[in-house]
């Protein structure tokens, strides 16, 4: 009786801890569920990628994005592990947020993994004043456009005739 | 007898030396430091040869053609070159090779801005210029005449085709109608394609164009932009380390740089064992000769004045386009004598108009570690570090800032052009909120008399401002 009340003891710990660093995670923003939407939608334009969707055969991606001064811009990537948006860090493990100034441009670049990768960008004004714009930017191995390219110059067409 | 032939021939000897001397004194310039010299001109107009003009090792076009931006592009990134970078003379030995085909064998095809866009985008190499030059003085060689529809140029790009190794697109944007020319030359360029591979691996900097973060117009949006970028504009989204410049002048001791100024007075043709001088009461040292005064102010400013503009010095040349180079070398046989530290070295800094006329202004600035060195106006109303007025082929009026400038160890951080963009104060310099260049230069503290890297921007008229944050 007395073990079975340690080991009862030990799960409520576990899930008591496990509910206060998701609770933490989420109330500092590092982590964001998957249906995570804003409240307004004048804060910020993207830029760059000009659509929702995109395909791109470079691994090094610009995020351009015109948005109102002070508002603080943060980038997440979906995890499909976690199933959730995680904040994005830099090389020095910084989180890739940046308040923008009174020029309005806001601009980061982010490395990209193969295949799919979903973007978050979201737009903080106030504590109830946000935007959410979600990008969806697919990574082509740069050999195989290559092949297509080579195929396609072959008949005289470019593979940038296809994505224009 | 023989006492009287001794007579004769000394009496000879004696008419023959002064006749000699009289000679000499008539036609030598030298002799005659003040007033008309009417025999040395009648000597000149019937004597004079082409050997007597002066030679210059410098070859102005080619110096001028330098581009001062040269940027390898591939789809990673945008790497850019300067003079002082390793591999420059690579490339500008290829680009002179490709300018030469293009005022050889050129054609009028216009091409869309995508396509110059794209071209930006993917492999290919962009050369930049921070003047504008008139077509006929950029493609004219060997008094070829170009005869194309491109009015100035001031940056063009050039993309290697994929499949056929020795064709290469030339696309050149001109400077004045905003029309992109595409033109297609055979020429093989090995050198280009093997360093834009190196090159990117290798680079630390992140550049975008403009038009690349779609920061050069004004979109459909929910969100105004404050400020437009002009769309050929490389955006640093990395911030950049610069060293601080110390100044020395040379004309603070002028006593002791007297070696100096005699090198200057003789390019000026001033004859320096005969020449009036004066000191005036802040140490500025004046020379006066025939038509002009060459003055050395204390301060380190050399400035020359003709008495009017049917005066001055000569340059020769047979056309405009050789005056105007004559200028130019005229201005580096002066620029020296003056002791230019390492990665210093001076551009122009005007356009340059039409080549048919010989009256014209040119200004040039110097530049440290590709950087330019921005003249404080308040200095005898010079915005630039020499300023040069041509009338009808003769230099009436010459002002250049006579320092020697070098790096020290004290190293200053420029942010990336964003945070630099935010801290400019929009309405004071930015009437139309268009930026036509943002760059790194160097501003001087005359405090502490140390030149310190910062930020500039270019608005849309052309006026330049320094960037304080």
């Amino acid at each position: 009786m007395k073990k079975l009340t340690k080991v009862f003891t030990s799960v409520v710990l576990i899930i008591v801890m496990s509910a206060i660093s998701f609770v933490s995670a989420m109330a500092n923003g590092s982590s964001l569920p998957e249906n995570y939407s804003g409240t307004v939608d004048y804060l910020i334009d993207i830029r760059n990628p000009e659509t929702i969707v995109s395909t791109t055969t470079n691994r090094n991606c610009v995020i351009s994005a015109v948005a109102v001064k002070g508002t603080k811009v943060t980038l997440y990537a979906y995890n499909q592990w976690t199933g959730a948006y995680e904040v994005l860090t830099n090389a020095h493990g910084e989180r890739m947020e940046t308040y923008v100034g009174s020029s309005g441009l806001y601009v980061q670049q982010i490395t990209l993994k193969d295949g799919l990768n979903s973007i978050m960008v979201v737009a903080h004004s106030s504590n109830v004043t946000y935007e959410v714009v979600k990008l969806e930017i697919s990574l082509l191995n740069q050999g195989y456009m290559d092949n297509v390219n080579a195929k396609f110059k072959s008949n005289g067409i470019g593979v940038k005739d296809i994505f224009r | 007898m023989k006492f009287e032939r001794m007579k004769t021939i000394l009496l000879v000897l004696l008419v023959i030396s002064s006749i000699v001397l009289t000679i000499n004194k008539w036609f030598n310039e030298k002799l005659w430091p003040e007033g008309y010299n009417f025999f040395s001109d009648v000597k000149n107009f019937f004597f004079s040869s082409d050997d007597d003009k002066k030679e210059y090792l410098f070859d102005p076009v080619e110096e001028i053609l330098k581009p001062s931006e040269i940027i390898v592009n591939n789809s990673q990134n945008h790497i850019l070159y300067t003079k002082s970078s390793e591999y420059y003379q690579n490339f500008f030995a290829e680009i002179k090779d490709i300018i030469e085909l293009v005022s050889s064998d050129y054609t009028n095809d216009k091409c869309k801005i995508e396509e110059w866009n794209n071209a930006l985008k993917g492999k290919s190499y962009y050369f930049s210029y921070p003047v504008k030059y008139n077509s006929d003085y950029f493609f004219s060689r060997d008094k070829k005449i170009y005869k194309g529809d491109i009015k100035a140029v001031k940056e063009f790009a050039v993309v290697n085709d994929i499949r056929i190794p020795s064709l290469v697109y030339v696309y050149i944007k001109d400077a004045e109608t905003g029309d992109i020319f595409k033109q297609e030359i055979s020429y093989e360029s090995k050198m280009l394609e093997i360093i834009s591979d190196n090159s990117a691996i290798q680079s630390d900097e992140t550049n975008y164009f403009s038009f690349e973060l779609k920061f050069d117009s004004e979109k459909q949006g929910t969100v105004t932009q404050p400020i437009i970028i002009d769309p050929d504009v490389l955006i640093s989204i990395t911030p950049k380390t610069l060293s601080s410049i110390t100044e020395e002048n040379l004309f603070d001791a002028i006593s002791e740089n007297k070696q100096i100024y005699n090198s200057i007075l003789s390019e000026f043709g001033y004859n320096t064992s005969s020449i009036r001088k004066y000191v005036e009461s802040d140490n500025s040292v004046v020379f006066v000769e025939n038509y002009g005064t060459l003055k050395f102010h204390s301060d380190g400013v050399l400035e020359f004045k003709s008495i009017d503009n049917s005066k001055g010095i000569e340059l020769g040349g047979d056309t405009a386009y050789e005056c105007l180079n004559s200028c130019i070398s005229f201005v580096d046989a002066i620029t020296e004598h003056i002791p230019f530290a390492e990665g210093m070295n001076w551009q122009l800094s005007s356009d340059i108009p039409d080549v048919k006329s010989k009256t014209f202004t040119l200004v040039f600035d110097y530049y440290v570690n590709d950087n330019m060195l921005v003249t404080p106006f308040e200095l005898y109303n010079m915005k630039n570090s020499i300023i040069v007025e041509v009338v009808s082929g003769k230099i009436v009026k010459y002002q250049q800032l006579c320092r020697s400038y070098s790096s020290i160890n004290q190293f200053v951080t420029c942010p990336s052009v964003i945070d630099a963009i935010d801290a400019i104060e929009q309405q004071l310099y930015l009437p139309d909120n268009i930026i036509s260049d943002i760059f790194t230069a160097y501003t001087y503290d005359s405090i502490n008399g140390i030149w310190y890297p910062a930020w500039y921007v270019e608005n849309s008229h052309g006026d330049i401002a320094s960037i304080v944050l």
